[in-house]
């Protein structure tokens, strides 16, 4: 019984010794593929272009503040994008151990090249994964202009945004930034998937 | 007046001193007292002025602050992942959300409180909204009444990522957090009291509820002193009536009370502060025990130096009568010896010896005891004067005198009668026994010359002794007898000892 065993998780070893190149290159074919290219323009700079990138990060009012702070008013939102690959995005870069690599952070995790953005997993956890604001830019104006709304006793219409939804021709860009056919498959309806991410819960078909 | 103070000078001066120091300890407990009184004064017109000025605002107050807004604050300011302030019923009455107000907590967790199966106070993990956050559930009390509990979470992330390495962070983040819901706790429970009376009355009640020792609150017009709003006590209310004074201490129903009254000229009202002032009666009673017990110290102090003062002054004077005394003794021992005796040779003098011929006369006399007396006569003596001079007639005299004391025993009298003649007085002797000693007296005066400067001196004496017989009535007899003898002596040839009972 012990014998068998004992032979059953050496034919296993062999197994998957004999397997492994086949699985490792299924896997780092993607990733290949995408390190051998040059380095990626960071997305926000993409869709925004040289000229009002810079001017607005020199302006010094846009700051990123995590989705945390988002929460405080889209809790929906929050709640919704938690089952949201998006959340997932720094979880995929752990398993492939790049999770320090510049390449990929640029469009796994929020506002990573900005100031005030992602930088690492130890100082800045709180920005990791695509969040509202990997999309829409530094949140701090909107949060500022929120509040002195809510102090008038009304929130409607604050906006506050590079990125925000009353320019869609920005946002859109921001998402071709870094879904281009080569690095993501499954991405081929813009519109569609646009449309889906109005509601908290893309995923779930509730229109 | 003059002598009393010159008699009493450190007593007067320990008087004054007690009379200052005690001076000093009253006033200053008369200044502390003051200080203390002020102080009440002050403390009571911020708490008088603080109370008017919620009146005044009280509508204004009711409808800006509100704990939705302090949660609100505090939300954007710190990192907070949940707030909420839920009633002790389960219905959320404050939260960052605003769609929850009003619904009940389903919260897991919260239903582990009610059931009493978590503890409250204390920090427990959790997951909410697929975020793991640190929670705790803190209750708020007022007047041991549970008001409500709020619900806080905070978002660790940074200890999700590195439990080990940011385990300090973690527990600083809990003092953190419990310093805040403290100040959080306070500020709702100060909050509430104007937030959820409703009508000045019950206000002024729940702010006397709310502190210790403030006794009544009221709002008279200041035209009809009647009052307009009051807290619930009325056991002073009707007593405030009587002493319409601005403000001072007072007792009512055995409290001592201090009172104090701010004028509003506005709406024409006074607000009315009743405080109890049992503490500052503690405190007085304090201050004037010390006062009493410096002085009473100084007091002891005072006695006790006034005591050693008295005594080392009676020790001086003692010892000093002492030495007073001693001297007196020997001076009058000196004076007594200087009566008695010659000044030029040292010997007893004419009147002691006749005295004390009386008394050896006597008591030989009585007892029939033998007494013997001898008469010495320096032979020309008026010569040695003469021719020496009378200096060198006194150191013969001297010298003589000196021999005569060698020769005779203790128990002897030796005196100077007059002039050149000497007496010697031999109690108890026999007229043998004096036969000797005069037979020893003439060879030591008449053996030696007696040296004068460079001058030899020699002289030579007569001696005239008698006896006492049974026939003597009195010592002159003896006397006499004797310078018989003397005068025999002399006449015989000098140089010689006669007896009186030898001549016929």
């Amino acid at each position: 019984m012990l014998l068998s065993l004992k032979s059953f998780i050496f034919y296993f070893l062999i197994g998957i010794f004999i397997l492994s190149p086949s699985i490792i290159f299924a896997e780092s074919q993607h990733i290949k593929e995408s390190l051998s290219q040059n380095q990626i323009e960071i997305p926000l700079k993409q869709a925004l272009g040289d000229e009002a990138y810079t001017q607005a990060m020199s302006s010094g009012q846009y700051k990123y503040v995590g989705n945390s702070k988002c929460r405080l008013c889209h809790r929906e939102f929050f709640i919704g994008r938690k089952h949201d690959l998006h959340d997932f995005t720094m979880q995929k870069l752990v398993k492939s151990k790049n999770e320090k690599n510049s390449r990929c952070l640029v469009c796994h995790s929020t506002g990573y090249g900005v100031d005030s953005g992602f930088v690492s997993m130890e100082t800045t956890p709180r920005l990791a994964n695509v969040q509202c604001e990997g999309c829409h830019g530094p949140g701090s104006l909107h949060i500022k202009l929120a509040k002195e709304k809510m102090k008038l006793r009304s929130n409607v219409g604050v906006k506050g945004f590079l990125v925000g939804a009353d320019n869609q021709k920005r946002l859109k860009k921001m998402c071709t930034s870094c879904h281009v056919s080569e690095k993501n498959n499954s991405y081929k309806d813009l519109q569609s998937a646009y449309d889906s991410y109005r509601y908290p819960n893309p995923n779930e078909k509730n229109k | 007046m003059k002598y009393f103070f010159k008699n009493n000078n450190i007593s007067i001066l320990l008087f004054i001193l007690v009379l200052s120091i005690s001076y000093l300890s009253f006033y200053n407990y008369k200044i502390q007292n003051n200080l203390l009184l002020k102080q009440m004064e002050n403390n009571a017109g911020h708490i008088a002025s603080s109370i008017y000025t919620s009146i005044k605002h009280f509508k204004d107050i009711k409808s800006t602050v509100s704990l939705q807004k302090l949660v609100r604050d505090l939300s954007f300011g710190l990192d907070i992942f949940d707030f909420r302030f839920i009633k002790h019923d389960g219905v959320i009455k404050h939260s960052m959300f605003k769609k929850e107000i009003g619904q009940v907590s389903s919260s897991k967790s919260f239903q582990e409180i009610l059931q009493g199966e978590k503890k409250l106070k204390t920090f427990f993990f959790e997951e909410r909204d697929f975020v793991k956050v640190m929670a705790i559930y803190y209750p708020i009390y007022r007047n041991n009444d549970l008001i409500g509990i709020i619900d806080l979470s905070v978002d660790i992330v940074e200890y999700n990522q590195m439990p080990y390495r940011n385990k300090f962070i973690l527990e600083q983040r809990k003092i953190d957090l419990l310093n805040l819901l403290k100040s959080i706790e306070g500020s709702i429970v100060n909050n509430l009291s104007v937030i959820e009376e409703t009508d000045t009355d019950s206000f002024l009640n729940a702010h006397i509820n709310f502190t210790t020792n403030i006794e009544q609150i009221l709002l008279v017009d200041n035209n009809t002193n009647k009052i307009i709003h009051s807290s619930n006590k009325k056991l002073v209310a009707t007593i405030y009536e009587m002493n319409n004074s601005s403000s001072g201490l007072f007792t009512i129903d055995k409290k001592l009370i201090y009172k104090t009254a701010l004028q509003n000229n506005t709406n024409n009202t006074k607000l009315v502060l009743l405080i109890n002032a049992s503490e500052y009666a503690k405190n007085e009673q304090k201050l004037l025990q010390t006062a009493i017990i410096t002085s009473v110290i100084a007091l002891l102090l005072a006695l006790f130096i006034a005591r050693g003062v008295y005594y080392s002054a009676m020790k001086q004077s003692r010892s000093e009568k002492k030495r007073l005394e001693y001297l007196v003794k020997e001076r009058t021992l000196e004076i007594e010896l200087l009566s008695k005796t010659d000044s030029l040779t040292g010997l007893w003098n004419r009147g002691y010896l006749e005295e004390m011929l009386e008394m050896e006369f006597k008591r030989a006399h009585r007892y029939n005891h033998d007494i013997s007396i001898m008469l010495i006569d320096l032979d020309h003596f008026k010569k040695v004067n003469d021719t020496y001079g009378h200096l060198c007639g006194d150191d013969v005299l001297r010298e003589v005198s000196n021999r005569i004391k060698s020769c005779v025993r203790d128990t002897d009298f030796v005196g100077r009668y007059g002039g050149e003649e000497f007496v010697v007085i031999l109690p108890e002797t026999a007229i043998s026994g004096c036969k000797k000693i005069a037979n020893k007296i003439l060879k030591s005066i008449s053996d030696k010359p007696i040296k004068f400067e460079s001058n030899l001196i020699t002289i030579t004496t007569s001696i005239g002794i008698s006896r006492l017989k049974e026939e003597h009535s009195n010592q002159k007899t003896l006397f006499y007898e004797a310078d018989l003898a003397l005068y025999r002596a002399k006449k015989e040839g000098r140089n010689r000892i006669i007896l009186f009972d030898e001549m016929d």
